[in-house]
């Protein structure tokens, strides 16, 4: 950093009486390889800067952001928009003090253009070969992103991450039947491996091959990682400010009580390797830490932000992140891992005579949060009979409530865990084994 | 240039002119199929309650832009932000478009050809918001959430959401084409939540508009009755899970026909594949004789508004459904090419980060002549669904929340229900369809439309009720 940054020089400046700010820097640079078929469909090449400013005016927090923006304008634009906000005796300032570092980044190198789209033309041949009937579509990505933040002192802090993405999914439509698989997967300074990608999809396709039929009522169902956040996310709502502090939870005077199973452990986790979200500070220059949420189904900690956890006498703990760039900080975990179980694959399919194994479905989000409903049609539901998958189901809406999910009814958790994340509207990536649940409702169509 | 609309607030309204003959000169010697440039400036405020708390009231300002090449029908794309260096971004994206090319082994399709387009579009006001204060926004939306918190001791929080986004863009293509558009997208939800021991119900407002913030002003009738019913289903009963014959009023029909077939008719997803193309063969029947589905982008004030779309091509009406069977399907200007059809205006692209893709505009089902009470009629047990929070379609099967449901016995509504999720499959639903309510309603909501990452897209739906036959409602055992 030198005295003619723009973005320190502002801090040089004098400010109002009493006035706190954080200025964030974020600049990414990112490509990625887009196949569909056999062929490359196209090549995507992102360079963004974004910048915010969230200050604090007479005990006003005021936030905007920009890409591309004079400091000025921004500074002004966020002290703005503080008129508008709640008062608030929150201290912004006073980020950690840190040597700023680049080191460890720094030494990853980035893939070029050509690496990413023959990956992406390997994935979408492999899968082509093996399932000549399939539409293959395949994306690799390679993301490079500088983060800074400084506060109105001075005191900075800096850090680099690298991430690989790949996804590969495949479709059959066949006399209006349509049979689509996906897998991704990701590495924080590599791009992943195809092969595990590749595997997964064959293992659905011969699953899905035969549609068999099912009656309606009650069955065990393994909700596989895609869909065990959604089981996961009322759980979430509950433990997370704003529910918490506006005391429309059910968990706003439960901590230390048992909430769940005590199979259940969930920790926002910001150290595991490779996590999307494993950073050493979050979004309000707060250091991060691994929080155990809930362990062995006590609660232990709520999701708070800098603002939720004052409001409420806690520490902070570094749980502000953005949605993604543009974002504000809002209470969210870093990444969300749910302790594995003890029990084999083989054995979870075992351990009851019949069960469905759910992979994705449509409209599976809760239909209430707070309560803990949630249904939705499967897309990617499969009959196991005696520890054999006998083929797919279709035409059947699952139903469940999320809180008796991690209750009563959890029956066991897998050994194994597999990254979800991404999508539309991501509260967090997270780490999840399979998790069977007894007893669920199953309503199928004649 | 033509002008579409006059401006009423208080931006530029004109692009500085030596900037548009450089790009296009630029533009026009690239050795490639095709080049594109666009250029954004986008300005949004979010405020959210928390009761009558702000939470959030944030600015946001974007200066950046896009650029993209098509050689051999291999697509180029490059993102930036700020407008420097504009040369270089442009040459970037070509070069990434030609080395696509280079590397693939086969023809990748082409880019179909559309009309030179020449214009200046301006958002036709009703109530700009830009001109409304902050205080005053903030204030508007304290007064709800006071009318939803007194309207019960059971109502414990209002949560309230407002967006207003701004944008205005210059597009410029080596085909001579130069639009200078402005886009204002504004919406919101007021929730109301009502507590009793351990249940917990929900009910919202949503709003949205593309010209007029007087969407949200006048809300209070509709957040007491949002409070009235939360509190009312708080003691309300779980659906039982099965087949039914389902009404659904006009908001939940437009999200139908958005989810269950709207999403299957945009063309990049049939492209290359044999067996939905097959599936989704024009003069198929759909549905019954009277069903009329189109998308369209010319209706001021709707969210779903587009004159131009994001690749330069200027809005019509495009039928997907007419007299029961399938007519159309939804394209940008590579889908049309690859079909040897014609683009439709539904490339679009949520923000100069995306390239654009084909989405939906206003989807709209045209009335049919069925009074609403006579859609009840003969219904032993079935359920009346209205309003909706959410839906989604993978192709063959769409799934939606109802905001709120209701039980049909010897077709009279009796009694709201907790929990109603609508799915079924695409191709036997449409067919289900038993008759179209006169009752063609111009709903506009404050969510929007998620594809490939880019959401929320604001679009429309504006539909009449309808009457569904053996519909599949997702809920308790």
């Amino acid at each position: 950093m030198t005295a003619t940054d723009p973005f320190v020089q502002r801090l040089t400046k004098p400010r109002r009486p009493g006035e706190q700010m954080l200025l964030t820097e974020v600049h990414r640079e990112h490509m990625t390889a887009r196949v569909r078929g056999r062929l490359l469909e196209g090549i995507d090449q992102g360079h963004e800067h974004h910048q915010a400013a969230r200050v604090l005016a007479g005990g006003r927090l005021g936030y905007q952001g920009a890409r591309a923006a004079d400091w000025d304008a921004l500074l002004e634009g966020a002290r703005a928009s503080a008129g508008g906000s709640e008062w608030t005796s929150l201290v912004l300032s006073g980020l950690d003090e840190h040597s700023p570092s680049e080191a460890s980044a720094d030494a990853v190198r980035n893939p070029d253009p050509a690496e990413l789209a023959q990956m992406a033309l390997d994935m979408g041949r492999a899968l082509s070969e093996q399932a000549p009937d399939v539409v293959p579509q395949a994306q690799v990505q390679w993301m490079r992103q500088w983060t800074r933040l400084v506060d109105g002192d001075g005191r900075e802090q800096r850090w680099m991450r690298t991430e690989g993405r790949a996804t590969l999914s495949g479709r059959v439509v066949r006399d209006g039947d349509f049979m689509a698989v996906g897998a991704n997967g990701w590495r924080s300074a590599a791009l992943p491996d195809p092969g595990g990608l590749l595997d997964h999809i064959r293992t659905r396709m011969a699953w899905g091959r035969c549609i068999v039929p099912l009656e309606a009522g009650a069955l065990p169902v393994v909700f596989m990682p895609p869909v065990g956040f959604s089981l996961l996310a009322p759980l979430l709502a509950r433990l997370s400010a704003p529910a918490v502090t506006a005391k429309t939870s059910p968990w706003s005077d439960a901590l230390d009580t048992v909430v769940a199973s005590p199979d259940l452990s969930v920790v926002s986790d910001s150290r595991i390797t490779d996590g999307p979200r494993s950073v050493p500070w979050d979004d309000e220059g707060t250091a991060t830490r691994p929080v155990p949420l809930i362990d062995r189904g006590v609660l232990r900690h709520w999701v708070l932000d800098r603002r939720a956890a004052h409001q409420l006498g806690q520490p902070a703990l570094g749980l502000g992140f953005g949605g993604d760039l543009g974002s504000p900080p809002t209470p969210r975990p870093s990444n969300v891992a749910v302790s594995p179980g003890a029990t084999a694959w083989e054995d979870l399919l075992r351990s009851t005579p019949r069960l469905l194994i759910l992979e994705g479905w449509v409209g599976g989000r809760p239909v209430n949060p707070l309560r803990g409903e949630m249904a939705g049609t499967a897309t990617g539901l499969y009959l196991v009979d005696h520890g054999e998958v006998v083929g797919r189901v279709k035409n059947v809406v699952v139903s469940v409530n999320a809180l008796e999910a991690w209750g009563s009814r959890l029956s066991h958790l897998g050994d194994t865990r597999q990254w979800v994340g991404g999508g539309m509207m991501p509260l967090a990536p997270s780490y999840l084994p399979p998790i069977l649940v007894q007893d669920v409702a199953v309503a199928v169509k004649s | 240039m033509a002008e579409s609309a006059r401006h009423g607030g208080s931006r530029p309204t004109t692009w500085d002119v030596g900037l548009e003959e450089t790009l296009r000169q630029f533009l026009a010697r690239e050795a490639v199929d095709y080049v594109e440039l666009r250029l954004e400036v986008n300005e949004a405020t979010v405020i959210e309650l928390m009761g009558t708390t702000p939470q959030r009231v944030d600015q946001q300002l974007d200066v950046g832009g896009n650029a993209r090449a098509v050689s051999g029908g291999y697509v180029g794309f490059v993102h930036f932000d700020g407008w420097n260096e504009l040369e270089a971004r442009v040459r970037e994206a070509v070069q990434l478009a030609q080395w696509g090319r280079a590397a693939s082994v086969g023809p990748r399709g082409g880019w179909a050809p559309s009309q030179v387009v020449q214009q200046r579009v301006r958002v036709p006001y009703g109530e700009d918001p830009r001109g409304v204060a902050l205080d005053e926004k903030v204030g508007l939306l304290q007064g709800y959430a006071d009318l939803g918190l007194s309207a019960s001791p059971a109502v414990k929080n209002v949560q309230t959401r407002y967006f207003d986004r701004y944008r205005h863009l210059l597009f410029l293509n080596s085909r001579g084409s130069v639009v200078e558009q402005e886009k204002m997208d504004l919406g919101g939800s007021v929730l109301v939540i009502a507590r009793r021991q351990g249940s917990v119900a929900q009910r919202g407002v949503s709003f949205g508009s593309s010209n007029d913030f007087g969407a949200v002003r006048g809300l209070d009738d509709q957040v007491r009755d949002a409070a009235h019913q939360a509190v009312l289903l708080l003691d309300a009963p779980e659906i039982v899970g099965g087949e039914y014959t389902v009404v659904v009023d006009p908001h939940l029909a437009g999200v139908f026909a958005h989810e269950a077939f709207g999403h299957l008719s945009e063309a990049d997803g049939q492209v290359d594949d044999r067996g939905l193309l097959q599936a989704m063969r024009l003069g198929r029947r759909f549905g019954p004789k009277n069903l009329h589905i189109y998308d369209t982008g010319r209706d001021a004030g709707s969210r779903g508004y587009l004159p131009v779309d994001d690749e330069g091509v200027e809005a019509r009406d495009i039928d997907l459904i007419k007299d029961g069977e399938l007519v159309g399907r939804l394209h940008s200007c590579r889908t049309a090419a690859s079909l040897g059809e014609e683009p439709t205006g539904n490339a679009r692209a949520l923000h100069y980060r995306f390239a654009p893709i084909v989405r939906m505009r206003n989807t709209v089902i045209a009335p049919g002549d069925t009074p609403v009470e006579a859609l009840f009629q003969g219904i032993k047990r079935g359920i009346y669904a209205t309003g909706s929070t959410g839906g989604q379609t993978n192709g063959e099967v769409f799934a939606f929340r109802a905001a709120q449901a209701y039980l049909i016995e010897d077709g009279r509504v009796t009694q709201p229900l907790r929990n109603a999720v609508l799915t079924g499959n695409v191709f036997s639903t449409l067919n289900n369809i038993t008759a179209i309510g006169s009752d063609f309603t111009r709903y506009e909501g404050g969510g929007g439309c998620g594809k490939a990452g880019q959401m929320p897209l604001p679009v429309s739906h504006h539909a009449p009720s309808l009457r569904i036959e053996r519909c599949l409602v997702g809920g308790g055992r």
